[in-house]
């Protein structure tokens, strides 16, 4: 064999050895948006009929037939819809700026001509801060929507809708006309029962198989970095401006010291550490089994980079905790990753939005689970003295050891300014790891272990048994109870 | 302060300084704020090679944000290299410690303004300067050209600043609407509304805001539909604004009555469904489902308002208040007292018919009940609602186009507004005006003397006690004659033959010069000459709130 033929074939098996190992796990692919129309989409869900229908920042609504590819306009005139509900496939449920709206098509001719208001029933002051999110459906059909605070960037308007408390109006993120930082239950009828709050910026509500009641919420005043929230029934989350609406409040939404609200705050159930994970997150959904190895657990959005990222939730002593890491970077996302939805054959459909200005890309792409299983971290659960990592194939245990697993942990503040550094920062031990019998699950014993911090790991070069990287090497945990057996 | 990276920079930095010191007095001082959104509001200057520059960056968003100015071409490694600063960045702000930064401020939060002063770089070319704030870097930068003589392309065509936001598909979609002849309707933030507006199309240029939360017309006018580029594409701070002119405004009342007593009723909305693409509201009156499609009239001017109520054994009354504008008639009803009466024991359906009247409105009506600007600073207490406080500098002018340009006013105009002066300025400021020729068209104020300019003939009149008090000014002109007005009464007159230019009025400053400092109020422009005893009664009216 001549030196040329000798290198092609080393090179053709090169080749088809990176091939193997490079196989993406998701595939990725754009949908071409109606030409003319700017696709910022505020809200994307499914049809019974597995349409995707979508909701557009200057009020349209656009229906997309996968099987034939095309587009159908459904209504326009919303004011900044920032969630969709397809009830059926001639019946939207949308939330707009000013009000949760049922949409319906009557006539048959494709288009809504019903635009029916199912609550108004909160204050508007005009602020442009004051978004509004959901809605979120549970079993019985009742709607649960988010309001945002107003901002401190702008003032109010002249007229407002609701009963307005100039006194309130303090401090960066406010909340002086009704409901404004709340979740609102609104039932089929219209009647709304006011749920939990203490939010800010609440861009993500949506349930869970379970019924469990998710919420996202952003980095700002109050929010040393971005969360993920359980919500609990009339309980306080911790930014105080909606404190306000609540049963018994006096006095002024800021009289109260950072301890005091410190201490009646429902902490973060997953914070997602700025910078290294998300700066901005949309909206959470949980991953159907039909779309790769992580059925169960909760996809979540991200404005700020071409990324989805996935939350491992734990339960300890009764109280829900667990980890963010990131599910997919670049691979054909774009950036402005904010409404999602699984069809029956388990692909997720993505709306991207600028929002007009913001940081992001327009318009709708489509994920595939292509079969190739990525090496990752599949659960991560508290133990009390460290971790128990399992991961989604099997480890070459000459890299399972102590030093290829980092971790340092931190802590958030929690204080009127914006955001806050990551503090009390400390390098932890890995004191012990030991590997199962079949490689995939690795417990380690750390130190110190400390509740109220974010344990942070770094997988240094860990690689799968066939030879593979660990596709996302980085897990955040945030570990706010200790186990205590 | 700054963040200097390389010592050998800042060595030679402080030598040049040092020079500069000695005499150079010709500095370039730029004042640039950002956003809202991620913007710097000047994208691009030009300073010579060397030459001493004094940055003056102001944040009034509530994100936090910094400069960083860098070597030509390495925008982009700066804004990846910030991003890859991850957790530690925020201590750093954000700043890499790369040899490509040559100059950096701090990051800033909401209000603060920070100064950064060096000498431009000896070889001309592109300096960029960017945001490295996670995310913001791809949007929020611009250039800093050095050079002498430099010819820069123009603004869209221009590279090195980010490009024109992409409003064109919603614009043009706007933009078709109004022009296809089909009624639309869009919710969205309109003037003069609550906010819950929903603005109607009707086609042909015939356009009205309904007011979802208060369940009742608020406006109607002709001449196109809504522009809405600056809400969609800003943070949602601005308004759409109504295209063309406003020819009805109701008044401050809810005009039914389902009951035997005069007390506001509650108002409920239910929403609204389309009949050939117009919609149809629905809502409740203490109660009483009451439905309301408004359409064009079939003469094509003005609009009629077709009610149906449902069965009802209150009484049912409809009051035609103080609407401004419009004459009301009651198709096949009477209007006794300004009242229309209805029986809907049965339900009960009956139309008003709306008629403009002519010269009725002004063609423009500021109320200065909400801002006309972005950001600080916010209206205040005036004269009728909220009133709009002018803070505009040579640097920093605030100034607002009210889409009139001065010889639309041909035939005669009259311009008006309340006007109160904090401190006593010298220098001339602009109420309303604007400049053709180097000629100034408009209305002025100088120290305590009110000036109109007619391109080569003024007429002035003073104003006693002009500073800290509110005081009512009118401006009327025609071919032959100025007439200046002050607290309704008329203060001066002048023949003069005034030229009108082409120009855009602005409110507040012409160009970068005469900025005014005062808060303003009810602020009309018209195209007609009021006569003194309007002017009287309007003062009258207004002085009584």
């Amino acid at each position: 064999m001549n030196m040329r033929t000798m290198m092609a074939v080393v090179m053709a098996m090169t080749c088809v050895m990176v091939a193997r190992a490079d196989e993406p796990a998701f595939k990725v692919d754009t949908i071409t948006t109606p030409e003319g129309v700017s696709a910022e989409v505020g809200g994307l869900d499914i049809t019974p009929s597995g349409k995707v229908a979508i909701c557009l920042h200057d009020g349209q609504v656009w229906v997309y037939d996968p099987a034939s590819g095309k587009w159908t306009q459904f209504a326009e005139g919303l004011h900044d819809p920032l969630g969709l509900y397809a009830k059926a496939d001639d019946e939207l449920v949308i939330m707009q700026r000013p009000e949760l709206t049922r949409l319906r098509d009557t006539d048959r001719d494709g288009a809504a001509d019903v635009f029916e208001t199912i609550t108004d029933d909160f204050g508007m002051t005009g602020n442009y801060h004051e978004f509004a999110f959901g809605p979120a459906v549970d079993k019985d059909g009742n709607y649960f929507i988010s309001l945002n605070c107003a901002s401190s960037g702008a003032g109010v308007r002249y007229e407002k809708r609701g009963e307005f408390h100039p006194d309130w109006h303090d401090g960066r993120m406010y909340s002086c006309v009704p409901w404004r930082g709340w979740v609102l239950k609104v039932s089929p009828d219209g009647a709304i029962t006011p749920w939990a709050y203490g939010f800010r910026s609440p861009d993500g509500i949506g349930f869970d198989s379970a019924g469990n009641l998710f919420i996202t919420d952003n980095q700002g005043d109050w929010l040393g970095s971005s969360k993920l929230f359980l919500v609990k029934r009339g309980a306080f989350h911790g930014h105080p401006a909606s404190l306000v609406w609540s049963e018994g409040f006096t006095g002024k939404p800021l009289e109260r010291s950072a301890k005091e609200l410190d201490a009646m705050r429902r902490r973060a159930t997953v914070i997602f550490p700025h910078g290294t994970m998300a700066n901005s997150p949309t909206q959470m959904l949980e991953i159907p089994a039909n779309f790769g190895v992580f059925g169960g657990q909760l996809l979540v959005g991200e404005m700020n980079t071409a990324r989805l990222l996935r939350v491992m939730l734990d339960e300890v002593d009764g109280q829900t905790q667990g980890a963010c890491v990131v599910l997919l970077d670049n691979g054909g996302l774009a950036k402005g990753d904010h409404r999602f939805a699984f069809d029956a054959d388990g692909t997720l459909w993505i709306g991207m939005t600028t929002r007009g200005y913001w940081v992001g890309d327009n318009g709708l792409k489509r994920v595939k689970f292509t079969g190739n299983t990525p090496l990752d971290v599949q659960a991560m659960k508290l133990t009390r003295d460290g971790f128990k990592l399992t991961f989604t194939k099997p480890l070459d245990e000459k890299t399972a050891t102590a030093e290829h697993f980092a971790f340092e942990c931190y802590r958030y503040a929690y204080h009127e300014k914006y955001g806050s550094p990551q503090m009390d920062k400390q390098t932890v031990t890995v004191k012990k790891l030991t590997l199962s019998d079949d490689h995939r699950t690795a417990m380690v014993t750390l130190d110190p272990m400390k509740a109220g911090f974010v344990y942070e790991l770094q997988l240094k070069d860990v690689r799968g048994a066939t030879g593979e990287s660990v596709m996302n090497p980085i897990v955040c945990y945030t570990l706010n109870k200790l186990r205590n057996e | 302060m700054p963040i200097r990276p390389h010592a050998i920079g800042l060595m030679v930095g402080i030598m040049l300084g040092a020079v500069a010191a000695f005499g150079r007095a010709d500095t370039t001082e730029i004042h640039l704020e950002t956003g809202p959104g991620l913007k710097y509001d000047i994208t691009r200057f030009v300073v010579e090679p060397e030459a001493r520059v004094k940055l003056i960056i102001h944040n009034v968003d509530e994100m936090q944000h910094n400069l960083v100015i860098t070597q030509p071409g390495a925008r982009m490694d700066i804004v990846n290299a910030a991003m890859a600063m991850g957790a530690d960045g925020i201590a750093k702000n954000f700043v890499p410690d790369s040899p490509k930064v040559l100059w950096a401020t701090r990051l800033l939060n909401a209000e603060e303004t920070v100064t950064l002063e060096f000498t431009a770089p000896k070889l001309a070319g592109v300096y960029p300067y960017v945001c490295t704030f996670p995310g913001h870097g791809i949007l929020m930068y611009g250039a800093m050209y050095v050079g002498r003589e430099l010819k820069l392309p123009p603004l869209d065509k221009d590279e090195h600043v980010p490009p024109p936001l992409d409003a064109a598909a919603s614009m043009e979609h706007m933009q078709h609407l109004s022009m296809n002849d089909q009624p639309h309707v869009q919710r969205t933030f309109m003037r003069d509304c609550g906010p819950a507006a929903i603005a109607v199309d009707l086609g042909g240029g015939h356009s009205y805001c309904f007011d979802a939360g208060a369940c009742r017309l608020r406006y109607a006018w002709t001449g196109g539909f809504i522009d809405t580029r600056r809400h969609l594409t800003g943070n949602g701070d601005a308004f759409a604004e109504a295209i063309g002119r406003i020819w009805y405004r109701s008044g401050d009342d809810f005009p039914l009555r389902i009951s035997t007593d005069d007390r506001a009723p509650q108002v409920e909305f239910l929403g609204y469904r389309l009949l050939h693409r117009v919609p149809e509201f629905a809502y409740r009156v203490d109660g009483v489902e009451v439905h309301e499609r408004i359409t064009k009239s079939p003469e094509g001017q003005g609009l009629m308002q077709h009610f149906e109520i449902a069965p009802t054994k209150q009484p049912v009354r409809y009051v035609v208040g103080s609407n401004a504008g419009a004459a009301f008639s009651a198709v096949q009803r009477a209007i006794v007292y300004n009242t229309v009466s209805i029986d809907a024991t049965h339900g009960a359906r009956f139309t008003l018919a709306m008629s403009p009247l002519p010269n009725a409105l002004p063609l423009k009506y500021i109320t200065c009940n909400d801002t006309l600007w972005s950001g600080r600073p916010l209206p205040v207490d005036g004269v009728v609602g909220r009133a709009l406080p002018f803070r505009g500098t040579e640097k920093k002018p605030q100034r607002v186009d009210t889409g009139v340009d001065a010889n639309t006013l041909a035939t005669g105009g009259t311009i008006m507004t309340w006007i109160k002066l904090d401190k006593p300025q010298d220098g001339l400021q602009t109420i309303i005006g604007s400049e053709a020729d180097k000629q100034l068209f408009g209305l002025f104020i100088d120290g305590d003397t009110l000036q109109f300019n007619g391109a080569k003939e003024s007429a002035t009149a003073v104003i006693q006690h002009p500073t800290g008090m509110w005081h009512h000014i009118a401006a009327t002109f025609d071919n032959s004659k100025i007439t200046l007005y002050i607290d309704g009464k008329q203060a001066s007159a002048k023949h003069a033959a005034i030229k009108l230019p082409a120009t855009r009025l602005f409110i507040g400053g012409i160009n970068k010069q005469y900025p005014l400092r005062a808060t303003l109020d009810e602020i009309r422009i018209d195209d007609r000459v009021w006569t003194a005893d309007e002017i009287a009664a309007m003062y009258k009216q207004e002085a009584g709130q």
